[in-house]
Order: structure tokens, then C-alpha cells, then sequence
């Protein structure tokens, strides 16, 4: 046969267009794999809720504050300013500040940080940059010039100019990202300073210092980022070395940055004027060399600002606003000296086995001493000449332990522009009820200001918790509350009810009423209870009140009038021996200790000795065989059996979910009617594929509930993506097609650090209250959006997304925060539970502790978020407990969250894309309601991701069964109590939606079937001419 | 060395369709070992719709010195479409992990990892673009 050119033509279009032709009928089940993210990404609906709005008289269960996307914007900017004014901390003072009218004229900014300074995180609660919007946010330069500030030219230029030298480049796959902002350095990878040298500054503009004649208010910005997936390293390991900086820590300070400050020092000495410096920092920097600098007048540590906050940064210099934030982390001289830094960093398993996610472990050695708990409790114990605390071991110069040596400014400490004074009036305790003290604030100073009131309990350390290895901290934070604005002179007298049960600690070898072991105990003996201006000053108040001076050799004399005594006669193992809804506790992690696994492997660090049990650096572990057999991920196995008797799925019992709109009570018998019509397949899947956002559920017509991370705002998506645009219905809620801020991205607010060091419940709630309020605007209900993990230490770079080293503040901002953003449906989540203390190999890292760290500090920080606040979302974390990987472990999942807590909510995964660490199954047996995987809306798609999740597999194990069902509940339970289902009622009907890229496939497929044929014909026709 | 000098361009291009091709599943095997795409594993209809299409390039080139009549026109339909297939089931399970890799898992072993997976998505597209390209040529000169 001849084959023409023509032929040949006909021949190759026919091969293209049936491939295209193949490629679009694929499209169609490739579309339904991805149809959840093609969703969130074009801003489409695949599904809908239709409801007759006429039969109902007001669908609408919660109701916004504001009455257009305008209000709400400058709600959450005025809000970003008044949280930044409360959460920056002014931490040295010799009346440099505030600056007169006439000084905010004649400003030098120096430091790249000042111009590009650090907003949010690299990753994670990164700043949105939002332009055209009734709320445009604005960094440090541009919040100056708002506030008609007039600043050094020269400089300015100088530093634009330098941009390419400072900038920073990240390696991402494909190529780089190019960053203004120093940021924190990736896993692996070093710190390398930015700042420019002043031989650099002189080669741009040599005329830069001559500029600080006239304008020598000098303020220098230093900064160090936080980052998702990012990490710092301790000591100049972390440090890029090739510099030669003369850094010895990524958190301390380069020889850069001591010359911009000794330039700025050296200016003032030659012309007068001011030298302030800026921390613009969420990971706790070294900055001894800074307060023991003469020549620099003030300090004052600004956190990660968000969009708005360098408003109220600009408003604290001038003086409009009175600092009266309180830091939330120890600032160290040096914090790779520290106990947890000790086992902070990349520790592989000798068999790490990726397969498993198998990587590395962290030892937290340190036992309950980490931030303040480490050094308070040390200093005490040296006061006190006991438990060899004077030793060298761990001390910054390899003398005596010392701690004027080891803390540059305590946890919870700040200033003012004015002056206070507490009284403690009295503390009343009940052991039933709560904790009461009055405190009288008085300002003693000359200008109007809030002040935070701490209350501190010391407990006894006594032989029984030696023998029974119990750990006490010196101090620790029971409550806080911060004063309305005092005038000079005037005086408020603030009660705080502080729960009682955060004084018990954990003994794991109490005898219980259970008959096992595992106890909250009080031990007898006195409880100081203290106020101060930060751990310090409360430790000094108590070891004051135990007959101790200076002369014993405490670093100040304390105020025994700042404390009260408590005493208990005989040791108490029974009232908090069942927790608040009744639960009987008992151990229930003992195997996240490695001594459990690796007998006297593991040295923690007691009081009791702090020279000969201080950590080691615990590396090169091999894995037993034993834990293995976890590590593995297969722990829960499918059998045939009738353990949660008979399960019903698909009755007809004609229930909605909007039937139980509303509905908090969790007993009631219509969720079991309800979740009775739920069929195994949607059960099944429903579960498995859970990502982005909470499929609608057609037998109960659940709708579909999107989901957004935090915790800097409700960041994933833009007002207007989701928002009702029908303004024509009766949602109070819903905008113009045309509303200017529907491109607004809410990823804006100030980071959780400076939160936190507002010591402002009261302002986290009205944080709660604009996210719940945007929530209502945007139909967007879900925001992991709570860091509850601690600050365990400074190298963290995630921990600009976590508020404290300490559980109590961690604790009570967010749940002031989740209880106000409830009001409005919207659902908070406390993440990560629990201890994702590091981001090294954070998909599976193997977190070593005990169980009394483990309940005392970061379950401690989530606690009342599920108690107290009700929230009805978690979001569990990467890393394992021990060897288990979270999702699967019983201890903390279905023991305390749900059992001891009675948690009743949803809990998703973090983003977890391997399939056997996802751990579904037995996922489900702990009460997770939802991985991040998504996929086609089938139980044949699930099964290729999950291999045992087959409906002849599940439906054989009535366990497994019962827990599917019982998880179905929870999340059923936790949507119905949100404004999830605001405009939906009994008659909504769930209806799919044929989106423009559904419609246009099925164009793709008709245009290209119709072109093969019409090529092949031509083809034939071609061919016949050819051979004719 | 006659043979080659009567090829047409045609063979040429089905001949670096198949060596494409057969590069492309090499790395598919390289990615479904490393520690990132390890648990995906790897899909049994990969592997056969690629060597199968690499047997049909065979075919065309052999078939090709002789006739190119409809059935030759068949195996560049079939050719093609299961190159693309192959892609695409090589693609799809690789999508959540390539996500979480440029998002919340990036590091240098992780990158390292998404090269390979890259590097064979790119094998098979361009042999998928010369294997169209080869259907539009004549395989021997003669």
C-alpha cells in the first residue's frame, strides 16, 4: 500500500487528536480524584445545598457584628494594631521612650529588618499581603509615614540599593525563592546573616553615617524569621561558618549586627539623640550583649507583626500607646546551655527505615524543666544549696552555675512607661472550686496604662517525690489577667479563679482508683503562692517568703508581702483522681518513655540532682525489634468479629442533619437515628478522604465544610471565594458580586507569640470574635487555627505559630480564643496534638517523654481548649508518641482526648501523604474523623490508597465498625454545632453541580472524537485516492 | 549500515520514541524505590502499557519497511494513546506526595526523591510528542 503525504498527514492527526480524545475521557475519573482541590483552587462548587428559604422563618442560627466586609476588615486591622500595642514588649528603658513629637522627625532606621522585616512566618502564618482592599496592610516604613513620621532618606536609599545583597534565596525544587526578609534556615541547613557590613554600607553610600547628624534617632531592627519545615540548631552548628561572624549561635547575634549597633552607639556619643533596637523575632533571641550595651537606651521585642501591627509599633515608640506586653519565652544568655537543647536536633535511628517514615528520635531528657521551669527551679535549688545546683554543668562560662549568668529577661517579663504596684490582697483555695487571689493594682507612675497580674504556685518538692521521681517546678503559672487602662493614681482591684487541678502533678506510680497505677497528686506541705513581674520576681517572692535575701544569694530581695501560704496537711490522691467529666485516670503513656522500651537507657533530669542526671545528647538509637513491631504503623489488625455488636447503617429513619441544628447534646438518641442512616461505603470514605474540607454527606445531607489553616487568620482562601453572593436570599451575610474586599485574604493578624504576650484574654477572645465574624462572611468554618505545642525550645522555627513555653498562657489564650469564635460557628482547632516540638524529620520522629512532661506540658496546653472551651476540632500532629505514630495512639487519642477530656469533636490529620503513616484504621480505632487525603468519591479509590479499607474487610469487623461509626458521630456532632449549617434546614436538599470544567471535558471529548473520525475518514479517502 | 541509510525520518523518531520511553520507565522504577514514592508501589499497568508501547514501536518500525497501510496507522493510535495512559497512571498516585513535598515535607532527600519522578514524567511526555511527531512520517525511504 502507497502512503502519500497527504495520507501521512491524516495518519499523524488522527494519532493526536485520539490521543487528546483518550486524554479527555481520562480526564473525566482524574477529575474526580482531584475534584476537591480543582475546586479550591478555580473557587468552583461541586456540590450545593438548595433550600425553600420561604418555609423557614430565620435559617440563619449566628449572626455577624458587622454589617459589610468593610466594618469587618477594619475590625481585624484595628484589632491587629490594638494586639500589637498590648503584645510587644518593652524590656529596657532609661527614658528613651516614648519619643517626643519632634524626635519622630528625624528617625534613622537602620538594619535591613527595618525596611524588610519579618511579618510571619517564611511558611506557615505567613503574612498575605493585601493591596486594593479596605484593608491594606502596610510594614514598618509604610506604618511611619501613616503616622507622619519623618525618616532618614540617606539610609533608606542605602538600603533599597543593597536589596540584592541581603536578599535571601531558598532552594526549592525547580529552582529558587527569592525572600527580602532574613528567614529561618530549612531542615539541614545553617543560619547565614544578612546584614550588611558597614563596609558594604560605606561602599553604597559613605556619606550614610554623616546622615545620623540629623537624624539621630537611631533605631536598629534585628530579626530572625520562624518557619513551617524550618529549623534552627543550637550553637554554631546552626551557624553558617564560612561567614566567620563571630557567631556563636543563630539566635545570638553576628559581628555584623554588633557593628551596626556600635555605629548607631558611636553616632550618638558624636551627635546626641536616642538608640533604640527592635527584636523582631517569635523564637526567644540572645541579646545579653544588648542590655549590657550603655549606649543603647531602650529594647523592645515586637514578635512577627502581621499587617497591622507596626501601627502600634509606631504607636509605642511615640508614646500613643503604653507597652504592657510580658514575654512569654525565657530569654537566655545562651540557649543551647539548656537541658532540652541538649536533645534538640537530627538524631537518626540506626535502622531508620524510610518505608515507615521511620527517622529519628528526640529525648526530652529534661523531663519538666524546660523554659523558666529549668532556670526558676535551678536558681531555687541554688538559693537553697540543694540538689547540686551550683555544679558547672550546664552553665554558660563553665563556672558555678549562676543564674544572673544564664537569663537576660525572665518569662513574663516587661515594662511600661508607667509604673505599678500589686498588692496581693489574699488567696483563698479550694480545692473543689478554685483558687481565688485579689490582687490591687495601683499606677504609681504618670501616665495611663494596663498592667498583667501573674499568679504563681510553688509547690513542695518532698521526699516522697524524690523517692517516687516527681518533679516540681520552682514556680509555675497558674493564671494571669490584665487591667483595664489605669490612670495615674488610680487603683483595680482583679480576682483571679484559677483552676486548681494545674497544681497537681503527675505521679506514675500512684496507686489509683482504678487499682492500676497513675495518679494527679498534691503533695503535702506549704504552697507559696506569688505575683510578679514575671517568673523571677515571683521566685524571688517565694524563696522571700521561705527566709531567704540576698545575702543567700538571690539576685534580688523578694516581697513577702507579694505572696500567700497554703498549707496541706497530708497528701491528696483523690481529688483529682477522676477529671471533670468523671473519668477515673491512670497511666496511659507509659511507653512514650524509651526506658520503657530500652531499660535504664534514659537518664531525666531531677532536681534533686541537677550536676549528675543533666542530659545527654541521645543518638545513634536502634530500634528493637519490639518497637519495630509499632513502628510499623500496622498495629490494629482487621479480624471477623462482633466486638461492637450489630452495627446499622443505611436505616430510614428520615433525618437531616439540619434536624440537629444546634443539637449539643451529645447523648441525645437522634444522633444515633441519624448516624444510622449513614451507609458503610460513605462512612468508609468519608473518613479516608477527608482533605481540605469535610465532603458532604448525601444520606444525611451534611454539606461540605471547608477547612483553613491558622493560625494567623483564615489564610487558605479569599473572602469572596466561598462567600454567598446571592444577595437576594435572606443570609445577613452575604455580599455584592462587586464588594470590593471580596480578594482579601485574612492571613494578616499579628503571630501567636505576640498574642500570647499580650496576656490579654480578654484580646484573644476579640480574636476569636473577628475570625468567627470573618468566618460568617466568607462561609469558611473550619481553622486549625490554635497552637497549642510549647516552645519546648527556641530552635523551633515553628514556633511563631505556638504561643508560649509555658502550658497555662498556651492554654488560656487559646481557649479564650476557640470559646469566642464558637459564638459565631466557628470552629477552632487546637493543632498539633501534641508535641511537635521540632520540624526535623517531623513526619514520623519518634518524641521520647515522660508521662508526667507529657500531661504537665503540652496536653496541659490543650486541656482546657476541649474542658473549659468546648472545642469541637483537633488536628493531631506529624510526629510519633514514642514509637507510635500519633493518629494511632490510644493514650492520647481516645484516652485523654476523648475519655478524660471528653473531647467530642472532629480530628483531622495533619497532611499526611503516606498511606501507611496515615494509619487509618487504626486512625479510627482512636477516634480520627478525617485524614488529608482526597480522591474520588469511591470505595474503589480509597482502596487504592488504603489496601485494607474494602467494604468486605470493614464490614466483617464490627469494632472497627463501631469506632467508624461513633467517629461519624463526632463529626457530625461538631458541624451540626457549627455555622456550617446556617441557611440549611430540614427541606435543603444536597444536589451535584456540573461545574464549566465538567462541561468542559465533555466539549473536549465530543470535539475530539468527532475529529478522529472525521481525520480518519479523510485518511481512508486519502489512502483510496493514493492507491486508486 | 544500508539498513539505516534507507530509514526515513520516521524511524528515527519511533526509535527515540521507544528509547524515551524505556527511559522514562527506568525512572519510574528508580522513583517507586525511593523513600518518598517507596509505599506507593509500583502499578503492574505502567509497566505493561509502556513496554507494550515500546513492542509496538518496534512493530511500526519493522512494519514500516514494508507497508504502511491502516494496521500501521493503528499502532501509532495505539502507541500513542498507551504512552499517555502509562503517563498518566505514573502521574496520579504521585500527585498528594509531590504536593506535600513542595509544601510541608521539602528537604533535600525529598527533592532529591521528586527528581526521578520528575525526570520520568518528562521522558514520557516527550516521547509521547515524538511519537505523534513519528506518525506524520514516513519510516523507510522507500
Amino acid at each position: 500500500m502507497k502512503t502519500g503525504r497527504k495520507t501521512r498527514v491524516f495518519r499523524g492527526l488522527t494519532t493526536v487528536t485520539s490521543s487528546v480524545l483518550a486524554l479527555s475521557i481520562a480526564a473525566g475519573p482524574v477529575i474526580n480524584i482531584f475534584r476537591t482541590d480543582i475546586d479550591k483552587f478555580l473557587g468552583t462548587h461541586s456540590t450545593a445545598v438548595v433550600t425553600d428559604e420561604s418555609a423557614e422563618d430565620d435559617l440563619y442560627t449566628y449572626k455577624s457584628d458587622y454589617t459589610s466586609t468593610t466594618d469587618l476588615l477594619h475590625a481585624i486591622s484595628d484589632l491587629g494594631e490594638r494586639m500589637e500595642e498590648e503584645g510587644a514588649v518593652l524590656l529596657k528603658n532609661n527614658g528613651a521612650l516614648p519619643l517626643t513629637k519632634d524626635e519622630t522627625q528625624k528617625v534613622s532606621l537602620l538594619g535591613f529588618s527595618s525596611y524588610y522585616p519579618v511579618q510571619g512566618g517564611d511558611m506557615g502564618s505567613s503574612l498575605v499581603e493585601n493591596t486594593g482592599t479596605d484593608a491594606d496592610t502596610v510594614d514598618f516604613v509604610k506604618a511611619l509615614a501613616a503616622r507622619g513620621w519623618k525618616i532618614n532618606p540617606t539610609l533608606q536609599s542605602l538600603y533599597e540599593a543593597l536589596l540584592p545583597t541581603f536578599s535571601t534565596e531558598v532552594e526549592t525544587w525547580g529552582g529558587t525563592a527569592t525572600y527580602s526578609h532574613i528567614t529561618a534556615p530549612s531542615i539541614g541547613g545553617t543560619f547565614a546573616s544578612k546584614e550588611p557590613s558597614q563596609k558594604a554600607m560605606d561602599g553604597q553610600d559613605s556619606s550614610w553615617k554623616d546622615s545620623l547628624k540629623d537624624n539621630n534617632v537611631m533605631i536598629v531592627t534585628l530579626a530572625r524569621s520562624g518557619s513551617e519545615n524550618g529549623s534552627y540548631l543550637p550553637g554554631e552548628e546552626g551557624v553558617d561558618s564560612s561567614q566567620n561572624l563571630n557567631q556563636t549561635d543563630p539566635l545570638g547575634l553576628s559581628d555584623d549586627e554588633r557593628d551596626l549597633i556600635a555605629a548607631a552607639v558611636d553616632a550618638k556619643k558624636a551627635n546626641g539623640g536616642k538608640v533604640i533596637v527592635l527584636l523582631n523575632n517569635s523564637s526567644a533571641m540572645e541579646v545579653q550583649e544588648i542590655e549590657d550595651n550603655e549606649g543603647v537606651d531602650a529594647i523592645m521585642q515586637i514578635g512577627l507583626p502581621g499587617g497591622y501591627g507596626f501601627y502600634g509599633v509606631a504607636d509605642l515608640l511615640s508614646g500613643d500607646a503604653n507597652p504592657s506586653g510580658h514575654l512569654t519565652d525565657t530569654y537566655a544568655t545562651d540557649a543551647s546551655d539548656s537541658p532540652a537543647a541538649q536533645n534538640y536536633g537530627d538524631f537518626e535511628y540506626t535502622n531508620a527505615d524510610p518505608s515507615i517514615s521511620m527517622n529519628s528520635e528526640v529525648v526530652e531528657a529534661e523531663g519538666i524543666y524546660t523554659g523558666y521551669k529549668y532556670y526558676e527551679t535551678r536558681y531555687e535549688d541554688e538559693v537553697l544549696g540543694q540538689g547540686n545546683a551550683d555544679s558547672a554543668t550546664g552553665s554558660t562560662d563553665g563556672q558555678a552555675w549562676d543564674y544572673s549568668k544564664e537569663v537576660t529577661y525572665p518569662f513574663g517579663y516587661g515594662l511600661s512607661y508607667t509604673t505599678f504596684s500589686q498588692t496581693l490582697d489574699s488567696v483563698d483555695v479550694d480545692l473543689t472550686g478554685n483558687v481565688t487571689a485579689k490582687i490591687t493594682v495601683t499606677n504609681t507612675g504618670s501616665v495611663a496604662g494596663k498592667d498583667v497580674v501573674q499568679l504563681y504556685v510553688s509547690t513542695p518538692y518532698t521526699d516522697y517525690d524524690i523517692e517516687h521521681g516527681v518533679e516540681k517546678a520552682g514556680v509555675q503559672l497558674l493564671d494571669y489577667a490584665k487591667t483595664d487602662v489605669l490612670d495615674p493614681g488610680a487603683s483595680q482591684t482583679v480576682t483571679i479563679e484559677a483552676d486548681p487541678q494545674y497544681m497537681a502533678s503527675w505521679d506514675s506510680t500512684a496507686a489509683n482508683a482504678l487499682g492500676t497505677t497513675g495518679d494527679y497528686i498534691l503533695d503535702a506541705g506549704d504552697y507559696y503562692f506569688a505575683i510578679g513581674n514575671g517568673s523571677h520576681e515571683a521566685m524571688n517572692n517565694v524563696l522571700a517568703a521561705m527566709g531567704k535575701t540576698s545575702s543567700d544569694g538571690m539576685t534580688a530581695d523578694g516581697d513577702t508581702a507579694k505572696t500567700a501560704v497554703w498549707n496541706l496537711a497530708s497528701m491528696d490522691t483523690t481529688t483529682f483522681a477522676t477529671t471533670k467529666n468523671g473519668t477515673a485516670v491512670e497511666n496511659h503513656m507509659q511507653d512514650m518513655d524509651l526506658n520503657y522500651w530500652m531499660p535504664d537507657t534514659v537518664t531525666y533530669l531531677t532536681r534533686n540532682d541537677w550536676d549528675g542526671t543533666f542530659p545527654k545528647t541521645y543518638e545513634g538509637l536502634t530500634a528493637t525489634d519490639e518497637m519495630k513491631d509499632v513502628l510499623d504503623n500496622d498495629i490494629y489488625e482487621i479480624t471477623e468479629n462482633n466486638e461492637g455488636g450489630q452495627v446499622t447503617w443505611g436505616a430510614d429513619n428520615g433525618l437531616t442533619l439540619a434536624d440537629l441544628k444546634g443539637n449539643s447534646n451529645f447523648d441525645d438518641e437522634s444522633w444515633s437515628l441519624l448516624t444510622d442512616q449513614l451507609t458503610l461505603p460513605e462512612a468508609m470514605i468519608r473518613v479516608a478522604f477527608g482533605g481540605t474540607s469535610t465532603k458532604a454527606i448525601a444520606s444525611v445531607n451534611s454539606p461540605e465544610v471547608i477547612q483553613n489553616d491558622g493560625p494567623n487568620g483564615i489564610y487558605s482562601y479569599t473572602l469572596g471565594q466561598y462567600a454567598n453572593t446571592d444577595t437576594s436570599s435572606s443570609d445577613p451575610c452575604a455580599v455584592s458580586a462587586d464588594d470590593p474586599n471580596l480578594n482579601y485574604k485574612f492571613g494578616t493578624m499579628v503571630n501567636e507569640t505576640v498574642i500570647a504576650q499580650t496576656f490579654n484574654k480578654d484580646l484573644a477572645a476579640e480574636y476569636g470574635q473577628v475570625l468567627g465574624n470573618y468566618s460568617l462572611w466568607s462561609n469558611l468554618t473550619i481553622l486549625w487555627g490554635s497552637g497549642v505545642d510549647l516552645h519546648r525550645t527556641p530552635y523551633n522555627a515553628r514556633n511563631h505559630e505556638y504561643f508560649s513555653e509555658d502550658p497555662m498562657l498556651s492554654s488560656y489564650q487559646s481557649v479564650a480564643l476557640i470559646e469566642s469564635a464558637l459564638k459565631y460557628g466557628l470552629i477552632v482547632a487546637p493543632k498539633h496534638v501534641a508535641f511537635n516540638d521540632t520540624e526535623i524529620n517531623r513526619t514520623g520522629v519518634s518524641v521520647f517523654m515522660t508521662e508526667q512532661k507529657a500531661r504537665e506540658g503540652e496536653l496541659r496546653s490543650a486541656q482546657a481548649s476541649v474542658e473549659d472551651a468546648g472545642a469541637l476540632g483537633i488536628m493531631t500532629a506529624f510526629n510519633r508518641a514514642g514509637v507510635t505514630a500519633m493518629n494511632a495512639y490510644t493514650g492520647i487519642m481516645q484516652n485523654v482526648l476523648r475519655d478524660e477530656w471528653g473531647f467530642r469533636g472532629l480530628i483531622s490529620e495533619d497532611f499526611i501523604m503516606d498511606p501507611n503513616y496515615a494509619v487509618l484504621k487504626e486512625g479510627v480505632m482512636c477516634g480520627l474523623t478525617m485524614t488529608t487525603f482526597t480522591g474520588d468519591d469511591s470505595l474503589d479509590a480509597v482502596a487504592q490508597t488504603f489496601s485494607y479499607w474494602t467494604e468486605d474487610n470493614v464490614s466483617k469487623d464490627s469494632r472497627l465498625q463501631a469506632a467508624l461509626k461513633q467517629d461519624l458521630k463526632y463529626q457530625l456532632y461538631a458541624i451540626a454545632n457549627s455555622n456550617a449549617l446556617d441557611g440549611l434546614s430540614s427541606n435543603s436538599k444536597l444536589v451535584s453541580v456540573r461545574t464549566w470544567y465538567d462541561n468542559l471535558v465533555t466539549a473536549l471529548i465530543v470535539v475530539f472524537a468527532a475529529l478522529t473520525v472525521l481525520n480518519l475518514a479523510l485518511y481512508f479517502k486519502s489512502a483510496k485516492k493514493e492507491n486508486a | 549500515m544500508s539498513f539505516l541509510k534507507k530509514q526515513a525520518a520516521g524511524f528515527w523518531f519511533s526509535l527515540i520514541t521507544l528509547v524515551l520511553t524505556l527511559i522514562g520507565l527506568v525512572f519510574y522504577f528508580v522513583n517507586s524505590s525511593t523513600a518518598s514514592f517507596g509505599n506507593i508501589g509500583t502499578d503492574t499497568r505502567v509497566i505493561a502499557m509502556a513496554v507494550i508501547a515500546m513492542v509496538l514501536e518496534v512493530a511500526i518500525i519493522a512494519l514500516g519497511q514494508k507497508t504502511e497501510g491502516f494496521i500501521l496507522n493503528l499502532l501509532y493510535i495505539a502507541a500513542s494513546i498507551l504512552i499517555l495512559m502509562s503517563f498518566l497512571l505514573f502521574v496520579i498516585p504521585r500527585v498528594d506526595t509531590i504536593a506535600s513535598i513542595l509544601t510541608f515535607t521539602m528537604n533535600a532527600s525529598t527533592l532529591a526523591d521528586l527528581e526521578s519522578a520528575v525526570a520520568g514524567f518528562v521522558f514520557f511526555v516527550i516521547a509521547l510528542i515524538t511519537s505523534w511527531i513519528s506518525s506524520f512520517l514516513k519510516v523507510a525511504k522507500s
